[in-house]
């Protein structure tokens, strides 16, 4: 292994944890592209909110406008509607850049009243034509340029697969646990970008999917390929609006209305060609509510070793890689919607200089939940969440996407710090993970199957930095596909701290423990493998 | 056991919030109009009885042949255009011989609908999803083989009722169903059905 890279990792990280913190010191000054203003957005959400449906607003001139976000006035005035300027006119020192009178009175009142946004209604003819496209590029390149031969369909495997019905496939873990739900989230977003809501946009993740496995591919359809890529598609896709809606910023113009634009199409390629389509990547007219969201962003980079001991070999393997990763965190507990769907999300993931580029990438976002009790700081909730997991390195893989069960508790300790714990109960709905006994023919080398887990999570906290994390899952995963008859027991417990040297920087070390037991059908023996890991890192809050 | 928790798992999923809208704020007032919808009480359900006729496809066919079957839908219909609904029933393969040989099988599903209110007529598209509890016997060679599965089932298509009473409506569904039964042999089909529901109003 190279410790070289390793260090140039972690000096990477400081150099970008001393940038992130200049350029929070220079915020005010307005001097650099500043992508959303996140941060000044989360001291908006965190500080200044008055009241669970109010917003306070301070413009850069120092005027403040108060809006009552009422729920009638949101599904009235924000993204779903027309809006009207005289309800507008509050905020309408945001439209404006920093600089005085950049728009008149007239031309703002003009635009806030004639503009209507595309997502105000649904575009069915224009959701199905996207994706058509979607199908087709993919296909189109696959079937002209790389040319791999399942490309090659027509009316003889079109009927074949309608006759022949489900298998599972033999592609490899990155592609069918990160390149299909890529994939899935966008067709989801084909109808999320064209007017509908989160709930009417999943048949079409899950029919672009199924139009794809029976008509794209000369292969038979695979029933791993349609859940992965609609269940996680959905998942990454409404993560994906959501991100790219922070970033494109409607009330700036020149640069960095051009940069943000990008940015945010870089994000969500469909939004962004439905922005374009619509005119709104070019049109200075009021944001939705969903680009004042509070949102916390980490990076860190560090350095990990990995140990791999097993019952069917002799000697350890270990391996030591560098990391850079991130950890956002979408929305406020304290006021999100818990009957919105991913009001509240997080997305944490890394990538090494191993053999697997991408390591690890993990999500959680609620689909709805019940606040159980409590008031200020003690409280305890329960939500229903849509999850996904995506674990690989030398020692394991595992992956999937399931439905999260979360009861959560906050407890006050101290005079800002609080003790955070999750209890959850997983449903694994097409887990992949490590096995010894079965290789596909396209670099499969793992098991397919449901299953149950579990989570369990305590966190000393002051909102910002966790101080002490302590976490374990659980997983049971009933083999569907694979090794024959099998079942695999996973246990993945972790202990890390982070110790913050100033308000936007900290180090931090974890020690985790991955535990596999999998038990086969005859002749083949059981094996249990464990891989204890260290990390040591760096991390900053942008 | 594996399958009937897939489906469960899969069914759980789908059906976790169809009554909770996205966007901002526009959970709440849908939620309004939920609640307004959930004191009407029966007057949202719906009961449906339906003969359907599945000509299967690939090697199932080859095997099985088609099979006939009797089903009964219990749902509710929300607001806009959905409805969910439980169905159940018993079907059975034309290759059933005698108690020797043969095929039959209980769906257990659960499925939405998405139609468009035309007034007399009201065309749909439907999917079901659940697993199939399959009763099957048969000669192996010699031995005598008397299996029961329980496999991943589901269906999708599309229909129309027709109103020809206030309460009562025809109903007639074309669809294809990919269910599965062994990975070579999966159980596809055309289903082709029609009958009677009664809409509590």
């Amino acid at each position: 292994m190279n410790l070289k890279t390793c260090w140039l990792i972690t000096l990477l990280t400081v150099l970008l944890s001393v940038t992130g913190s200049v350029l929070r010191a220079n915020e005010s000054s307005g001097n650099y592209f500043n992508l959303p203003k996140l941060s000044l957005k989360e001291d908006r959400g965190l500080m200044q909110r008055n009241a669970a449906d109010e917003f306070t607003l301070t413009s850069e001139s120092g005027t403040t406008a108060r809006r009552n976000y009422t729920s009638l006035k949101i599904a009235k005035n924000s993204n779903l509607s027309r809006m009207n300027y005289d309800e507008y006119k509050d905020n309408s020192s945001s439209l404006k850049t920093g600089k005085a009178d950049y728009f008149s009175e007239k031309y703002l009142k003009k635009t806030v009243n004639e503009h209507k946004y595309w997502e105000s209604e649904k575009h069915f003819g224009t959701a199905v034509v996207e994706m058509a496209i979607v199908e087709f590029i993919p296909w189109a390149i696959s079937k002209w340029i790389t040319k791999p031969g399942w490309a090659n369909v027509g009316w003889q495997s079109w009927w074949s697969n309608i006759q022949k019905g489900w298998e599972y496939d033999g592609d490899n873990f990155l592609t069918n646990n990160f390149a299909h739900p890529y994939h899935g989230n966008l067709y989801f977003n084909t109808a999320r970008t064209n007017g509908y809501d989160f709930w009417e946009s999943m048949p079409f993740s899950f029919t672009g999917s199924l139009l794809w496995e029976y008509f794209g591919e000369y292969y038979r359809p695979s029933f791993n390929d349609w859940i992965n890529t609609s269940v996680s598609g959905i998942n990454l896709g409404e993560m994906t609006y959501r991100v790219s809606n922070l970033l494109t910023d409607n009330t700036t113009r020149g640069s960095d209305r051009v940069w943000s634009e990008i940015f945010g199409a870089l994000v969500n390629p469909v939004r962004g060609f439905n922005r374009l389509i619509s005119g709104e990547a070019t049109k200075v007219h009021p944001n939705t509510k969903l680009f004042d969201v509070p949102v916390r962003i980490y990076v860190d980079a560090g350095m990990r070793r990995i140990v791999e001991r097993g019952s069917d070999f002799s000697s350890d393997s270990v391996s030591t890689e560098g990391l850079l990763g991130f950890n956002l965190i979408y929305g406020n507990e304290s006021y999100a919607d818990l009957n919105i769907p991913f009001s509240r999300f997080r997305v944490w993931g890394h990538v090494s200089n191993g053999s697997s580029k991408l390591t690890d990438l993990f999500s959680y976002g609620w689909l709805t939940g019940w606040k159980l009790g409590g008031k200020g700081i003690n409280k305890q909730y329960f939500s229903l969440n849509l999850a996904y997991n995506f674990m690989t390195n030398p020692a394991y893989e595992f992956g999937g996407p399931g439905v999260l069960g979360l009861f959560t508790l906050t407890n006050k300790v101290g005079e800002k710090n609080f003790i955070k714990s999750d209890f959850g109960l997983y449903a694994i709905l097409m887990g992949s993970t490590s096995t010894e006994y079965f290789y596909g023919l396209d670099g499969r080398n793992y098991d397919f199957g449901p299953g149950p887990g579990i989570l369990l999570q305590s966190s000393l906290t002051n909102g910002i930095w966790n101080y002490l994390t302590v976490n374990y899952q659980g997983f049971t995963i009933f083999t569907m596909s694979g090794s024959p008859d099998s079942k695999h027991y996973l246990h993945n417990g972790s202990i890390s701290s982070t110790l913050p040297l100033n308000n936007y920087f900290a180090i931090g070390a974890e020690f985790s423990f991955y535990w596999r037991n999998s038990f086969y059908a005859e002749p083949n023996p059981d094996v249990s493998r464990t891989s204890p890991m260290g990390r040591l890192f760096f991390v900053t809050k942008l | 056991m594996k399958t009937l928790l897939y489906t469960l798992l899969i069914i759980f999923a789908f059906a976790s919030g169809r009554s909770f809208a996205d966007g901002p704020g526009v959970g709440k007032v849908s939620m309004k109009e939920d609640s307004q919808n959930a004191k009407k009480g029966w007057s949202s359900m719906f009961l449906e009885a339906d003969y359907s006729y599945t000509r299967h496809l690939g090697e199932y066919e080859e095997v099985w042949g088609s099979s006939q079957a009797a089903t009964l839908s219990f749902g509710k219909k929300f607001e806009k255009n959905w409805m969910l609904y439980f169905k159940t029933g018993y079907a059975k393969t034309s290759e059933w011989k005698d108690e020797r040989e043969g095929n039959s099988m209980i769906p257990v599903l659960l499925g939405g609908k998405y139609y468009f209110d035309l007034g007399t007529v009201m065309p749909y598209f439907a999917f079901t999803n659940g697993f199939n509890v399959i009763s099957q016997k048969y000669d192996n060679f010699g031995g005598k083989t008397d299996d029961m599965l329980v496999k991943y089932a589901w269906e999708l298509g599309a229909g129309t009722y027709v109103n020809f009473t206030k309460n009562f409506a025809l109903n007639a569904t074309v669809s294809y169903n990919s269910s599965f039964y062994y990975i070579d042999a999966q159980m596809t089909g055309f289903v082709y059905s029609g009958g009677l529901s009664y809409f509590f109003r």
